[in-house]
């Protein structure tokens, strides 16, 4: 009985358009930019990496005809996980993960809670400019700010304390330029963080804060057994964030080396690869290391998720 | 048929890149330019890449002087990690300046012109044998030498009248010094030991007679921990046990610092230094004094730290105008002029220490004519001094090591034994044959 079809017109169009295909090309074709970029400048040099990792220099005589590249499979992986450095620079890593990562985290969390709490207006901006300000700083940037408030006579900080009766007060020393280098990540990265769990605590549904109110909870109960519970997902983010980060970790160390004998070429993994590809010319065996630490990201923020899978959302 | 908006879009599209095509097209032929109904030929434009800053200037001088050649300068820096992606591409620059240091490195990309075929050997008279030598390799030519950096030794004449010191003309003098002035000042020393320099320390390894590589049978030699390195590497590390060395890092706001405010007196390095302490430490004008490094006895000797050359690259396409510009800009005394006075390079050109602009009376050397002494330092490097294929990463890795050693771990004589079995590594995973 065709009444029905022309009673309901509405229902009529959504059928025309639910024909496969149709809808789909135009958002397609809008997020192609994205997909473009994202194949140009990360799937193909990641590919190109792996090809060039195994391959080798092959030159004859003193060189003075052009070097070849020859094919030597998965040799430059054997002798990269054999390599004392690289391991010796993921150990390091690690460390920093451990203390400042995970110190930084909970000054973060501190400040976003507080934050939370104020109902200043103008006390929230200030606070979230003055956190966020060194993340929006580059980060290279920073690192030469720090470096001349680390450099023994020029620093009115290292001049206060020596001032103040300390003695042996040099970040840019061997036994404390991990603490040199944790206080300049802290003070880049602190305020990222702040900016997520912010936002992650405005997402709180304020009936659930009004009921504990009205049940007489505290501020201090209101924050730790509320409000932090429900903050795990963003936190779980945020630390997976911070590892890839530390595990990543080239900008800050190698600004600071160029001040300080405290720093080798291949303090972190990714200063080691940069050493090989660019100073000692051995791009084969830096697409190696580069491979090798891009998967051991993977593999760890892999085991991240997977065992905070009851805890978090995601 | 309605046609779909795609389709006119497709044509949109064709119909500009028509467009596009054509004005190209008119462009490219107008380029070469009209002259009342007669085209002149277009000028053969010569690449030339180069860091240093005043370098603009010498090109604009010489585009004046030739008009049927235009250099292109490009001021990159750091240039050699992009010159090295450049010749892997298949692109690099008509001209390049390269570094003594460097220069084995990118012959053996076999991408460096031979020079010699074209007749540059006329110019090898014109400049000190060290130099020459260090350009050529198994007989080729690969570079024209553009400028030098004879090692001296600048010393705050002041502080030195103020403390009763005498210029040091030998090493352990330097030593008793060093120690002397110390006691009378902790906060004064004689010398920093610039650990993240390397080429500092070698330069001074090199002045006693070391000589790190070789080439014997088609193969490259290593000599790191001959007996001249030790022996200087132990004479540092003795200063640096008593305390009677400064261990700041070098080239950094403090260490600037350190040449202004007394707490460093000396600075040995390169005839360039010069012009780098004249714009880093302003206020110690008139202050200075320059002489010739301390020696070990025996034949006086020097060494070079740092200085460039010009190389002209196989790829190039406009070989002949390359070639005069790499020729005019190390070779004339109109070029020197200038090199020496708005970019502050020391010649490796002999004749050019004639001229009246580079025997300048400096006033912020207390009125000292740098000339003679430098002539005569560049005059007692030794001729068979050879750098190896693998520079860059050499220095980084001795960097590390020395500031190891400074931290306490491990010693400056022993960063050199393992500087030895590091570079025979690196050698032969860089593909280089190495001699047993």
């Amino acid at each position: 009985m065709s009444a029905v079809g022309t009673d309901i017109p509405i229902l009529r169009k959504r059928r025309r358009n639910d024909r496969p295909g149709s809808s789909v090309l135009a958002p397609l074709a809008l997020c192609f930019p994205f997909f473009a970029f994202f194949a140009l400048f990360v799937i193909v040099p990641v590919v190109y990496a792996v090809v060039l990792s195994t391959k080798e220099i092959h030159r004859s005589g003193l060189g003075l005809a052009p070097p070849t590249s020859r094919f030597v499979g998965l040799r430059n992986y054997v002798t990269a996980l054999g390599d004392g450095r690289l391991g010796g620079g993921l150990v390091r890593v690690l460390e920093y993960f451990l203390v400042q990562s995970l110190s930084m985290l909970v000054l973060a969390t501190v400040i976003a809670l507080a934050l939370d709490r104020t109902s200043s207006r103008v006390g929230k901006a200030v606070v979230r400019t003055v956190c966020f300000l060194p993340f929006s700083m580059p980060l290279v940037v920073g690192s030469v700010m720090w470096s001349f408030l680390y450099a023994p006579d020029l620093s009115p900080i290292v001049h206060a304390v020596r001032s103040a009766g300390i003695s042996g007060f040099d970040p840019l020393s061997p036994h404390l330029i991990f603490w040199g280098l944790t206080n300049i990540l802290t003070w880049e990265w602190t305020g990222y963080n702040v900016i997520i769990l912010v936002t992650a605590l405005q997402a709180v549904p304020p009936e659930v804060i009004e009921a504990a109110r009205m049940d007489g909870a505290s501020e201090w109960r209101l924050a730790t057994l509320i409000k932090l519970p429900l903050l795990r997902p963003a936190l779980v983010m945020a630390t997976l964030f911070s590892m890839i980060g530390v595990l990543q970790m080239f900008g800050e160390p190698e600004t600071i080396s160029a001040i300080t004998n405290s720093i080798s070429s291949d303090y972190t993994p990714n200063m080691y690869v940069y050493t090989t590809a660019f100073t000692a010319d051995l791009v084969n065996y830096a697409s190696a290391i580069a491979v090798v630490l891009a998967a051991l990201t993977g593999i760890l923020s892999f085991v991240a998720l997977r065992a905070t899978r009851r805890i978090s959302a995601v | 048929m309605a046609t779909s908006w795609r389709q006119h879009l497709g044509r949109r599209i064709g119909a500009a890149a028509a467009v596009a095509v054509a004005i190209a097209v008119t462009a490219s032929v107008s380029q070469a330019g009209t002259d009342g109904g007669r085209t002149r030929l277009a000028p053969a434009v010569v690449h030339f890449w180069s860091w240093d800053p005043n370098m603009g200037s010498l090109v604009a001088q010489f585009n004046k002087s030739h008009p049927s050649i235009k250099v292109v300068l490009s001021d990159i820096n750091p240039e050699y990690a992009k010159l090295s992606a450049a010749i892997t591409a298949g692109n690099p620059p008509d001209v390049a300046q390269i570094e003594f240091q460097a220069l084995p490195q990118y012959i053996a990309t076999g991408a460096l012109l031979d020079l010699s075929k074209d007749g540059f050997d006329k110019y090898k008279s014109s400049f000190p044998g060290w130099a020459w030598s260090q350009v050529t390799q198994g007989g080729g030519l690969y570079a024209l030498p553009q400028d030098a950096g004879p090692a001296v030794l600048f010393y705050r004449k002041d502080l030195f009248a103020k403390y009763h010191l005498a210029v040091p003309t030998t090493w352990p003098k330097f030593a008793a010094e060093s120690k002397s002035l110390h006691a009378a000042n902790p906060k004064a020393y004689l010398a920093d030991f610039t650990a993240n320099d390397p080429s500092w320390l070698l330069g001074l390894m090199a002045q006693a007679g070391a000589n790190w590589f070789g080439i014997s049978n088609n193969a490259w030699k290593v000599s790191i921990n001959d007996r001249p390195s030790i022996k200087v590497a132990n004479y540092w590390q003795g200063l640096i046990k008593s305390g009677a060395a400064k261990t700041d890092p070098g080239w950094t706001a403090q260490f600037w610092h350190d040449l202004t405010d007394g707490s460093v007196l000396t600075w040995m390095s390169g005839g360039w230094a010069a012009d780098l302490i004249t714009s880093q430490c302003p206020s110690t004008a008139g202050k200075w004094g320059v002489a010739q490094l301390p020696q070990w006895g025996g034949a006086p000797a020097s060494a070079n730290i740092g200085g460039s050359t010009d190389a002209v690259f196989k790829a190039t396409k406009n070989k002949a105008a390359a070639e005069t510009f790499v020729a005019w800009l190390n070779t004339t005394n109109e070029s020197w002029k200038n090199l020496y006075s708005k970019v502050h390079l020391v010649p490796a050109y002999l004749p050019a220490f004639k001229l009246k602009a580079v025997n300048s009376k400096l006033p912020f050397f207390g009125g000292q004519n740098l000339a003679p002494l430098l002539k005569t330092a560049s005059s007692r490097v030794n001729t068979a001094f050879t750098w190896s294929p693998i520079t860059e990463a050499l220095y980084t890795q001795a960097g590390d090591l020395y500031g190891q050693a400074i931290s306490g771990k491990g010693t400056l004589a022993g960063s050199v034994a393992s500087l030895q079995t590091w570079a025979v590594q690196t050698l032969k995973a860089g593909g280089y044959p190495v001699a047993r």
